[in-house]
């Protein structure tokens, strides 16, 4: 199950490495931003801080992961597969799909968003029984918009063309 | 003793008793939900709260509180995805666990050690309300401090195996935390004039992007890779006593750590479960298997989460402050109810103090009950076709991270969160110390800069309080003490290899 995750293709963990580093050097340097100023009135304890003792323990461990990856030989750990060019697109095809209906939902409202993502994603995982998903799509995204905008009074986008949702 | 009598008159009424059980119940719904936490719990039935007698507000109120400390658990055994923040740690141990087959054990595990935590801190409540509150009132920003950076022990940890990459993440989880406005001077930091930003990036969207939609990812990525069919276990099994033997000394460990933590001011409830579960990895004799599916980590986590319910009520009945928003709010609520904390309501209104006990101890009887029976139903969600299931957890999870403050960023965030969390999962980083540092980074950045406006920038002047200089001499200690153990073996082995030579 998710404890046995297939590994990146390329050596993931230099990228996450590189990333961070490249993140902690552009973020250290953005503290001296003349908008902190503030740091100098408050001898040096202004809100840049704590950040800055933080970025420079990312900037050192981010090094140290990607000396790390660079120098160890990548040892594949038991029970992972190889992820294939077919994950990936799944992967990228559920990304794009949560993404969009994260956009749906400020544009048609959170239950017209959340009937149509809860029968695509399905899809997405391979699942064809149709009517099933139909069925669950209405009744389950209904249900939730029910209980969080009728029992617990949390305000939920609305579509423009409904008064109620 | 007349006193005590008086009390539990007051509490056993139908209207008291069935106030306990529908506000544990319902704490338990809104536990399980993900992004409503107690203090959502709480305040929705505030409204209800002004209407009732004492009594049964009182009990609706703790009810929820006990209910929605343990909820959050259920979700974080059965689908990964931690109802409530304190419940991260719990689905360290019982996710594996279910995805064993086990679910209805790790279930039991977490309803029995919630139960027993629960219960110990309303003891340690009744015994050492007054002392426990006493103390704490030691407690400054630097004696914070040093605790946070204890705490920080957590994500060694749970990094073992991967020491530096767990350190990153735990580093990267704090620096999160101090995106939004500086705490103590109230500048804007990290936002890049996104005003969106200025509220910061709050816990629950990172925790449901790093868990739940990162497991979606994870396991559409597998979902052609062949597994074993794995049989849920519907039901709910409580662990034999022949299992609890050799795990009771390490019960009794986390309840402490829960029911210290607890009493201190702004802490809570993720805080000690962390440690205590940090505490298991350390010190339980399955060390070696906490984090795959070991019951220690779930008694470990569960217990420390439960005893915080009790003790984190001292400072509030016994000195009237709150220690975090939930006992706020309820402090607010007794007070409308005619019971005003402090160090009074000890010596006048014992009785109060007693029925708010004995209510204390229902809610957990009433909990471990809600637990059992609901747990059929809990784990038969597991039976339902992984991609519905995956859909309904992701859908679910993305509106409890909007509604907790109704923000459009929260949904951009968890998006954001469960993409790192599956690259990070791809490539070996943990996830825990990222949450962990998130977790504990407001409270030791507000208490190290706290600390050094009182001793005027004088770090040194920290290790002059004792408690201070006790817990970073135990940090240090336990921090050191694998390199220490490790030189000695060298020594040893190198000694040992030496000897036949000469």
């Amino acid at each position: 199950m998710a404890s046995k995750t297939p590994r990146l293709p390329a050596n993931g963990t230099s990228l996450v490495a590189c990333a961070t580093l490249a993140a902690s050097i552009f973020l250290l340097w953005h503290t001296f931003d003349p908008v902190y100023d503030t740091a100098y009135v408050s001898a040096g304890r202004g809100p840049v801080f704590f950040p800055r003792i933080l970025l420079i323990i990312m900037l050192t461990l981010s090094a140290a992961v990607f000396v790390q990856s660079a120098i160890r030989p990548r040892a594949p750990e038991a029970g992972n597969t190889a992820l294939t060019r077919r994950d990936l697109m799944s992967v990228l095809l559920a990304a794009v799909a949560t993404g969009l209906y994260l956009y749906l939902i400020y544009v048609i409202g959170y239950l017209l968003a959340s009937i149509a993502f809860s029968f695509v994603l399905p899809a997405v995982f391979g699942y064809r029984r149709w009517a099933v998903t139909a069925v669950f799509a209405a009744v389950y995204a209904t249900a939730t918009w029910y209980v969080f905008e009728m029992v617990f009074r949390i305000v939920l986008p609305k579509s423009p063309w409904f008064i109620y949702f | 003793m007349d006193v005590a009598l008086l009390g539990l008159e007051q509490v056993l009424t139908w209207q008291t008793m069935l106030a306990v059980v529908l506000g544990t119940a319902l704490g338990v719904a809104v536990g399980v939900l993900p992004g409503l936490g107690s203090v959502v719990g709480i305040t929705m039935v505030l409204p209800f709260t002004l209407t009732m007698g004492q009594m049964p507000a009182v009990a609706v109120l703790l009810g929820i509180y006990c209910g929605s400390v343990y909820g959050g658990s259920i979700t974080a055994i059965v689908i990964n995805t931690p109802g409530t923040p304190q419940a991260a740690a719990t689905a360290l141990d019982g996710y594996p666990m279910a995805a064993r087959g086990e679910a209805d054990l790790a279930l039991g595990w977490a309803t029995t050690a919630s139960l027993i935590g629960g219960l110990f801190s309303v003891l340690v409540l009744m015994l050492a309300a007054p002392q426990l509150a006493a103390f704490s009132l030691n407690f400054t920003s630097v004696e914070y401090f040093a605790l946070g950076v204890f705490a920080l022990i957590c994500i060694a940890q749970v990094s073992q195996g991967s020491m530096l990459k767990g350190l990153l993440s735990g580093a990267v989880g704090m620096f999160v935390a101090t995106i939004g406005v500086d705490p103590v001077i109230g500048d804007m930091r990290f936002t890049f004039d996104n005003f969106a930003l200025s509220a910061g990036i709050s816990l629950i969207p990172a925790i449901v992007g790093l868990f739940a939609l990162s497991e979606m990812f994870v396991r559409i990525a597998e979902r052609f890779a062949p597994s074993a069919k794995v049989d849920f276990k519907v039901g709910f099994k409580v662990p034999p006593f022949s299992a609890w033997r050799g795990r009771l000394v390490l019960l009794l460990k986390s309840c402490l750590i829960g029911s210290f933590i607890g009493a201190l001011p702004g802490t809570g409830a993720a805080t000690s479960a962390f440690i205590s579960y940090s505490e298991a990895k350390r010190s339980s004799p399955n060390r070696a298997r906490i984090g795959k599916g070991e019951p220690d980590g779930i008694i470990a986590a569960e217990s420390a989460n439960n005893a915080v319910t009790g003790s984190a009520l001292v400072p509030t009945l016994a000195l009237g402050i709150p220690g975090d928003p939930v006992t706020a709010v309820m402090l607010g609520t007794l007070i409308v109810q005619g019971i005003t904390p402090g160090p009074r309501l000890f010596t006048e209104h014992l009785d109060i103090v007693y029925a708010i006990f004995f209510i204390l101890i229902a809610a957990n009887v009433a909990m471990f009950a809600v637990g059992a029976v609901g747990a059929q139903a809990f784990t038969r969600v597991l039976r339902v076709p992984e991609s519905l299931l995956m859909t309904a957890v992701v859908v679910i999870a993305l509106l409890g991270a909007y509604g907790v403050r109704g923000n459009s960023l929260d949904l951009v965030i968890a998006f954001v969160a469960g993409i790192v969390g599956f690259v990070m999962r791809r490539t070996g980083f943990p996830i825990a110390p990222m949450v962990i540092g998130m977790v504990l980074s407001p409270m030791i950045e507000n208490a190290l800069r706290q600390s050094l406006m009182l001793t005027r920038g004088n770090f040194w002047a920290f290790f002059e309080r004792p408690i201070t200089l006790t817990l970073f001499v135990v940090t240090a200690a336990i921090l050191l003490w694998p390199l220490l153990r490790w030189l000695l073996r060298s020594a040893k082995t190198r000694n040992d290899a030496q000897g036949p030579q000469t």
